[in-house]
């Protein structure tokens, strides 16, 4: 893959890049700092990526240590549940699915962001994370039946 | 809603980080025309372009012209330096965190990862538990090099694995290690260099092997350098003998009870008690039973009594401007000494998981009562290379045995904490406040130590003194 076309990929992933980290990060300025560096860190690695039919989820994984790298650090984190409700209405109108999914654990939060909103399969999402396929499956189903408590009704059953 | 549809439910990139982006893959992407190497100016723009970013990272150019380079020269007359040239080349601010592994193994081979993040040491098994094949990461220092030095060599040859530049060298067995191999290959775009040694059982075809599958991969973890194992550091000489010094004091004979204390496994301490009520000798190991371990068998002789043990007297060669030298060898008897140790907790509390670390020592009273460990004890710990003046006043400074009657440690007990809930097997599991725990140890010991033979019931280096119980006097022999 050359830089043109890592830079096409990351310019078309853009929004995806910021969807998981507003799933892991809660603050805009973190994601931000997020994926900067995963733009950053993926052009000086490009060497790195062994086959460009894997680049999408390279460029996930990155952005998943990214972020983590930012909690390490401790900058700008506000745990979801203390951020102060004034503020939280003023800035963004979040979704009630949004709001509920980010009261899950970060593990399930991240597997039922790469799953439901991504499309990524268990088995991606399990090399993504360095863990096995049934750790990914067992945080899919406490999420579903989390959320599920969560939003009630509101919530479709899957078919 | 469904989950599907969360895509539509999530909150979407501010307009203003959309710019953000832009902007950075643009600088990202133009710096490509600048690397391809249009001489010293394009180089010193595409540096300044870099500091100018917030990135942590800079990438620095490799290649057959390559800004990092290898080399080697001799060292001494036995040895070869590696030498990392870094000159002329700005280092990174920050270390990247790299994985290395071996993707192509010969027939036969296991693959066992270990290591921590920072000093990755992968470990490839034939199935017989012994490592024949390893890989270490040495990151660069910031500033200047220090020559990476391989003793004993008998051979070497310069390569390159994939891209990079590397070195083998071909080693010959010494006292201290045995013969095999030791590769270096560096990684200038993550500032590394990465050993890779071999035992020497290892053939050249499946060390090919080995080294073409040689993979770094960087995991997207940035390090300081005082958090990375560096070149400096690599190199520092073992400091082993520094950080293990001890006081010993004579504390009493069979029967007498010290004082001391100990700790639990969390490192709370505990006031303890100990006192040795028994020692015997035997001239087999058959008073442990079923209980005998491994590698203690090897000790006993067709008879089934306890074999006699070899001792070999070496001046330790540094293997690059001197070898080893053989000065002696003299055969002495082993007998199995068994003590039993009661340990009480003194405190008026509950103890949980409490450590014992019960040693065998050889130890000289002169006759001006100051307390000192036996040159061939010294020797045979591989201490007396470190002590200056050691072998010049008594002739050798390493000693090696065929059996294991030179040996100090805790080789069996009979009361330990199994449940994998400490990090080590010498715990008593509980013991209330005042209660009395009985330990059974048993050591093969040369019969020639039992006059300077001493139980220290609460080794430990550092502070406080080791407390020495005699017991050389009274071993008797039993079987």
């Amino acid at each position: 893959m050359t830089k043109k076309q890592l830079g096409e990929l990351i310019t078309e992933s853009q929004e995806s890049l910021y969807r998981v980290a507003k799933t892991i990060l809660i603050g805009d300025a973190d994601c931000a700092d997020a994926v900067s560096e995963t733009i950053v860190r993926a052009f000086s690695c490009l060497g790195t990526l062994k086959n460009d039919r894997y680049a999408r989820t390279w460029l996930i994984r990155i952005l998943i240590n990214e972020c983590r790298n930012i909690q390490r650090r401790g900058a700008r984190i506000v745990p979801f549940d203390e951020v102060p409700e004034r503020e939280f209405h003023r800035k963004e109108n979040y979704s009630d699915l949004y709001k509920a999914v980010m009261t899950l654990p970060e593990e399930q939060r991240i597997a039922v962001a790469l799953y439901y909103m991504e499309g990524y399969t268990v088995r991606e999402i399990a090399s993504m994370e360095g863990t096995t396929q049934s750790a990914v499956k067992n945080r899919l189903l406490r999420a579903r039946r989390t959320l599920k408590t969560l939003l009630g009704d509101q919530l479709e059953d899957e078919e | 809603m469904r989950l599907t549809d969360m895509k539509d439910e999530w909150p979407h990139m501010p307009e203003s980080m959309k710019v953000q982006v832009r902007d950075l893959v643009e600088n990202e992407s133009g710096k490509a025309d600048l690397q391809t190497g249009r001489g010293r100016r394009s180089r010193k723009k595409m540096i300044v372009l870099a500091a100018a970013l917030a990135a942590s990272f800079v990438a620095i150019t490799v290649g057959a012209n390559g800004l990092v380079r290898l080399k080697e020269k001799k060292a001494g007359s036995y040895g070869r330096a590696t030498i990392v040239d870094t000159a002329g080349t700005k280092a990174p601010s920050v270390l990247q965190d790299v994985d290395i592994s071996f993707d192509r193994l010969p027939d036969g081979y296991a693959y066992q990862k270990q290591g921590g993040q920072t000093f990755r040491n992968e470990v490839l098994k034939d199935g017989s538990d012994s490592n024949l094949a390893a890989a270490y990461a040495i990151y660069l220092d910031k500033d200047g090099s220090t020559d990476l030095i391989t003793a004993n060599v008998t051979s070497g040859r310069k390569l390159t694995v994939g891209d990079h530049e590397a070195v083998i060298y071909q080693r010959g067995a010494s006292i201290s290690q045995g013969a095999g191999t030791e590769a270096y290959v560096i990684y200038p775009e993550y500032w590394l260099a990465v050993q890779v040694q071999t035992r020497g059982d290892v053939s050249e075809e499946e060390l090919s092997t080995l080294l073409n599958g040689l993979t770094v991969t960087p995991t997207g973890i940035t390090m300081q350098y005082g958090d990375a194992v560096t070149l400096s550091q690599w190199t520092m000489k073992d400091a082993s003998l520094a950080s293990g010094q001890r006081t010993f004091r004579l504390a009493g004979t069979i029967g007498d009870t010290v004082s001391f204390t100990g700790s639990m496994q969390d490192g709370t301490d505990v006031p303890m008690e100990a006192a040795v009520t028994e020692v015997h000798a035997y001239d087999s190991l058959d008073v442990l039973g079923d209980s005998v371990p491994d590698e203690w068998k090897n000790d006993v002789g067709a008879d089934g009594k306890l074999a006699d043990n070899t001792l070999t007297y070496y001046i330790a060669g540094d293997g690059i401007n001197t070898q080893d030298q053989l000065v002696k060898t003299e055969t002495v008897k082993q007998k199995l000494v068994c003590a039993t140790v009661e340990f009480t907790n003194a405190s008026d509390e509950d103890a949980a998981n409490v450590n014992f670390v019960t040693e065998l020592r050889r130890i000289l009273v002169n006759s001006d009562q100051t307390l000192e460990e036996k040159p061939e004890a010294l020797a045979s710990q591989d201490l007396g290379a470190y002590i200056k003046g050691f072998a010049d006043k008594y002739g050798y400074d390493t000693i090696r045995s065929t059996g294991h009657g030179t040996e100090y440690e805790m080789g069996w007990f009979d009361v330990s904490q199994k449940d994998g809930s400490t990090d080590g097997s010498n715990y008593i599991p509980h013991m209330s406040a005042g209660e009395t725990v009985t330990v059974h140890f048993a050591w093969i010991v040369d019969e020639s130590d039992f006059p300077n033979l001493y139980l220290n019931v609460n080794s430990h280096v550092g502070e406080g003194d080791n407390l020495l119980i005699g017991i050389g006097s009274v071993l008797n022999t039993e079987g």
